[in-house]
């Protein structure tokens, strides 16, 4: 899990937990090195937001594993979970694949769709500021 | 990049791999051509790329490379139980399920695909009311084979 | 060209033709329509037309591919630069004609 501020929103840090499965997790990436989410390594400040953003195809294979990571994410304080992208989201370009989760609603309440294949780093940040800010 | 791949018969897949001493074996995966699986496989060294084709008859098998390229090793067990091709020992990697069909077979339907209605089946200007507007052509879905049951 | 933001429909452009629904690989968009007769003074018979009554696609399902704008041979289809569409609902995903004709 890291800490980030939001460039955009200076006043807002957001400790985000990446589950990064497939190609969206890229953006996230993008996002960070864009400067856009600005690291906050090392703050004594306790985070505003605990965003756990899915960012990839949730296979049945992995659901378990992300099952748990939303359990131990909730287990210190509320969670939002932000399905990033259409597989997150619906399971996507693979909806009709027996192996892939239609949409990670499936496992866990989601608080915000981010459509997508993939959405942009601005997408992301668009999508945080209104989750968090 | 030379996308023509160089084909060879099943049982010259290993002289072929061997060849290719040098070579790094990029990727390999399979084709369902409905009687037979087209196995290919990609190799690059520096800036050249080359592919190896080889056809497999459903019910035959194939020569593991994976001791002349290891990188063939995790592809040849996927393409294994993906396409239903016997490569090497055919160890099970992902699906442990055997009983059911290869899934990258044609011939294996995808349930998602046959149960959701096709939006595209609908005729332009057809709302239902008029009744008789039968489809003149009946159009097949994308990502439907024709002989999954509708 | 606009950045590949999301996929806007110039309502008026579409003649509900089906292609774009039919080529479309994630099968996430639907399309009503009804025939309708219009009546030219100068023509000998009266001409029947199809009538657009909405146009959906699900942004939840969408896999940004862009084959729909490709096929549309009435350019009624194009990408638009929007990123700021995140929804807090599953269904909301479901985007109809107003909305897809309204993305800037
Ligand atoms: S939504 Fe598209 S880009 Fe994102 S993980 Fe799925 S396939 Fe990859
Ligand atoms: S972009 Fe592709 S998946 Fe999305 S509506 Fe168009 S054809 Fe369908
Ligand atoms: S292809 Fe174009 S004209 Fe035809 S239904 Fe789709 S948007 Fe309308």
């Amino acid at each position: 899990m890291t800490r980030y501020r939001l460039r955009d929103e200076p006043g807002v840090a957001v400790e985000l937990l990446n589950l990064g499965l497939a190609c969206c997790s890229l953006e996230v990436e993008a996002a960070v090195g864009s400067g856009a989410l600005a690291s906050e390594v090392g703050t004594e400040r306790s985070p505003d937001s605990t965003v756990l953003l899915v960012s990839g195809t949730v296979t049945h294979a992995l659901a378990p594993a992300v099952l748990r990571a939303w359990e131990r994410a909730a287990e210190q304080g509320p969670v939002r979970v932000l399905a990033f992208g259409a597989c997150a989201t619906s399971g996507g370009p693979y909806w009709d694949a027996p192996s892939v989760v239609p949409g990670v609603d499936a496992l866990i309440p989601v608080s915000r769709y981010v459509p997508g294949c993939p959405p942009g780093p601005d997408s992301l940040i668009a999508a945080l500021r209104r989750e968090v800010a | 990049m030379q996308v023509t791949p160089e084909v060879v018969m099943p049982a010259d897949w290993r002289a072929s791999a061997e060849a290719m001493h040098g070579w790094r074996l990029d990727l390999l995966t399979a084709i369902d051509r409905r009687e037979s699986i087209d196995v290919i496989a990609h190799y690059i060294r520096g800036a050249e790329h080359a592919w190896r084709m080889t056809c497999v008859p459903y019910d035959g098998a194939l020569a593991s490379i994976s001791d002349l390229h290891p990188a063939a090793a995790w592809s040849e067990r996927e393409t294994s139980e993906m396409f239903g091709v016997r490569i090497g020992e055919g160890v099970p990697l992902l699906r442990h399920d055997h009983d059911t069909r290869p899934p990258m077979r044609k011939v294996t339907p995808l349930p998602a695909r046959v149960e959701t209605p096709w939006p595209g089946a609908a005729e332009p200007g057809d709302d239902g009311r008029q009744g008789a507007n039968p489809s003149r052509r009946r159009t097949r879905p994308p990502g439907v084979q024709p002989e999954w049951e509708l | 060209m606009s950045r590949h933001g999301v996929i806007a429909l110039i309502p008026e452009d579409c003649t509900s033709c089906m292609l774009c629904v039919r080529e479309c690989p994630a099968w996430c968009i639907t399309l009503e329509s009804h025939t309708e007769q219009v009546d030219k003074a100068d023509a000998r018979r009266p001409r029947t037309i199809n009538v657009l009554d909405q146009f959906t696609i699900d942004y939840g399902l969408c896999m940004y591919c862009g084959i729909c704008i490709e096929v549309c041979p009435f350019d009624a289809l194009e990408w638009r630069g929007d990123v700021d569409y995140s929804t807090v609902s599953r269904v909301d995903l479901d985007q109809g004609m107003d909305i897809l004709a309204a993305w800037g």
